[in-house]
């Protein structure tokens, strides 16, 4: 495609006899969010290691904005690959200056102003062995950024971080997403951090692909019923019936009818029950979390 | 590649107290001094090539334990993420060493022996001797960049000790030597540069020897290039994992 960062095309990791991932192909488009997700041992990670070129695929393709150039096209990426690379006996401005060097960055200012961002500003001579988990994790995700990548390649970014963290990172990568068009490929077990922050999903288990799927699908899988309540439970429960001629509905307990067929009709399904006079107090399209969908789709259990 | 230079450098200034960069710095001056020891009032080529094998495997251990660190680190890694070459990542790093370690150890040596003795001898000498600290770089360097982990640097120490045994066990002007290195498997020691000093050593320097120790250099250069530059380039056990993980 056009507008493909990265393709993968059936790439498959062998170690010795364990087959780690096999035929994953993914399409990573331009400004797009990607959640990778999968459990432990899934992949992810593995996958991730290809694209940086810290181990070679067994089989499959790979390509960089359409091209097999990749060491070419790896300068315009950056990637934060398992615990983030820090040199201990550094200090936060030391490691990022040295990534300048290596990358070639010109501008040293933007050191001071990527530890404001992360919040790492007044570290000063602190050495990164002092540093907890978080703030170490805080200083790799500086890292990743630190020469403006086009793609950013994060392999759980949030890990160690405490909720304040995690909502300034998910707001950091959304603004880096939306204002300079930052392709960013994530992986992490908060799902519910990616399900607000991706725009596509690429779901993983035992290696292989499960499901490729946009925000949008995503939704409409997720989609299971209508919720609605209003000022005549029986009434409404007729007109469904009779004038809809919707039979999968149930009346719960709270008084909401839960219909669970013709979820596209939210819209005819409001103005038959008005039009029949019963009043509206709530009608809204419920269905399940993205955690709800990946636990379906991997078989693992859901209480 | 000057990006890398400049990086590799920063990498290795910072991160230390000022107590330790002296301390680094007093190393270098010791072992170079620790070279004469043999005979300190007579510091000329006789005396140095006695000890400069073993003085040359020390001081690439340091070149080593700095490159082992880089990937015990994981900051190795940085270069392949950004799509560095091959090529590159040997030049730079056989540049920044051997430019390091001539200034803090072989300068100064070659310095005292030139003023005590400055003669066509000491300058041929010189040149085996820095031909035989080239390749303990070049080996250390290959050798560090292949496995990946900083017990590459004790592989020439190791490879020194048995040298040195060979060397001194079956020296072919050696009345009492133990075999014969003439024959057989035991004559490739011949090539090796603990022979080779011992031989400077006894007082057989000339141009057959320094021609033979540049042919064996360059074989082992070539051979040490190459598995650096195949690992790298085949990915060969990349450590990409605090562990043994690959």
């Amino acid at each position: 495609m056009a507008d493909s960062v990265i393709t993968m095309n059936n790439i498959t990791k062998r170690f010795k006899k364990a087959e780690v991932v096999k035929n994953f192909s993914l399409d990573v488009r331009k400004g797009s969010i990607t959640g990778l997700i999968g459990p432990n041992g899934a992949g992810k990670t593995t996958i991730m290691k290809i694209l940086a070129g810290l181990i070679f695929q067994t089989s499959g393709e790979l390509q960089f904005y359409g091209s097999n150039d990749l060491d070419s096209h790896r300068k315009r990426m950056s990637f934060m690959i398992e615990a983030p690379i820090v040199n201990y006996n550094m200090t936060a401005y030391e490691n990022l200056s040295y990534i300048r060097y290596i990358r070639g960055y010109p501008d040293e200012k933007r050191i001071n102003e990527l530890l404001d961002i992360v919040g790492l500003g007044n570290t000063g001579k602190k050495k990164a062995m002092k540093f907890s988990l978080g703030m170490r994790q805080r200083l790799g995700i500086a890292m990743a950024l630190l020469t403006k990548p086009e793609v950013l390649v994060l392999d759980e970014p949030v890990n160690g971080l405490d909720p304040e963290g995690i909502v300034d990172v998910r707001h950091l990568l959304q603004k880096l997403a939306e204002e300079q068009g930052v392709t960013i490929l994530i992986s992490s077990h908060l799902l519910s951090e990616l399900s607000e922050l991706c725009t596509d999903f690429s779901i993983i288990n035992k290696g292989e692909l499960i499901e490729n799927l946009s925000l949008e699908e995503l939704q409409d899988k997720c989609k299971s019923h209508i919720s609605v309540r209003t000022n005549n439970i029986e009434k409404t429960a007729a007109i469904l019936e009779e004038k809809l001629s919707i039979g999968n509905y149930k009346v719960m307990h709270s008084g909401e009818i839960e219909i669970y067929e013709q979820l596209d009709a939210v819209e005819r399904i409001s103005k038959t029950i008005t039009d029949n006079g019963c009043v509206i107090t709530k009608l809204c399209e419920s269905g399940r979390s993205l955690e709800d969908y990946y636990l379906e789709k991997v078989g693992g259990r859901h209480e | 590649m000057s990006n890398y230079i400049k990086a590799e450098l920063y990498r290795i200034t910072r991160g230390r107290s000022i107590l330790g960069n002296i301390i680094i710095c007093l190393g270098a001056l010791v072992l170079a001094a620790a070279t004469f020891m043999q005979d300190l009032f007579h510091p000329n080529y006789l005396t140095v090539a006695s000890t400069f094998p073993m003085m040359a495997a020390i001081i690439s251990i340091a070149a080593g334990a700095a490159i082992g660190k880089h990937y015990a680190d994981r900051t190795a890694q940085y270069e392949i993420m950004d799509g560095a070459n091959s090529h590159k990542l040997i030049w730079y790093r056989l540049i920044v060493y051997i430019s390091l370690l001539t200034v803090a150890y072989f300068i100064p040596v070659c310095a005292v022996m030139l003023i005590y003795e400055p003669t066509e001898k000491t300058l041929a000498a010189i040149g085996l001797f820095y031909i035989v600290f080239l390749r303990m770089l070049f080996s250390v360097i290959g050798i560090t960049m292949t496995i990946k982990t900083p017990a590459g640097a004790m592989v020439p120490y190791a490879r020194m000790m048995i040298e040195n045994i060979f060397a001194v066990l079956g020296l072919a002007t050696n009345e009492d030597k133990v075999f014969d290195m003439t024959g057989g498997i035991i004559s490739v020691f011949k090539w090796f540069p603990s022979t080779e000093c011992t031989l400077v050593a006894n007082g057989m320097l000339d141009s057959d020897l320094i021609i033979k120790a540049l042919i064996g250099f360059v074989i082992e250069a070539a051979l040490m290039y190459w598995l650096a530059y195949t690992s790298y380039k085949k990915k060969w056990y990349v450590r990409t994992t605090i562990g043994s993980h690959v």
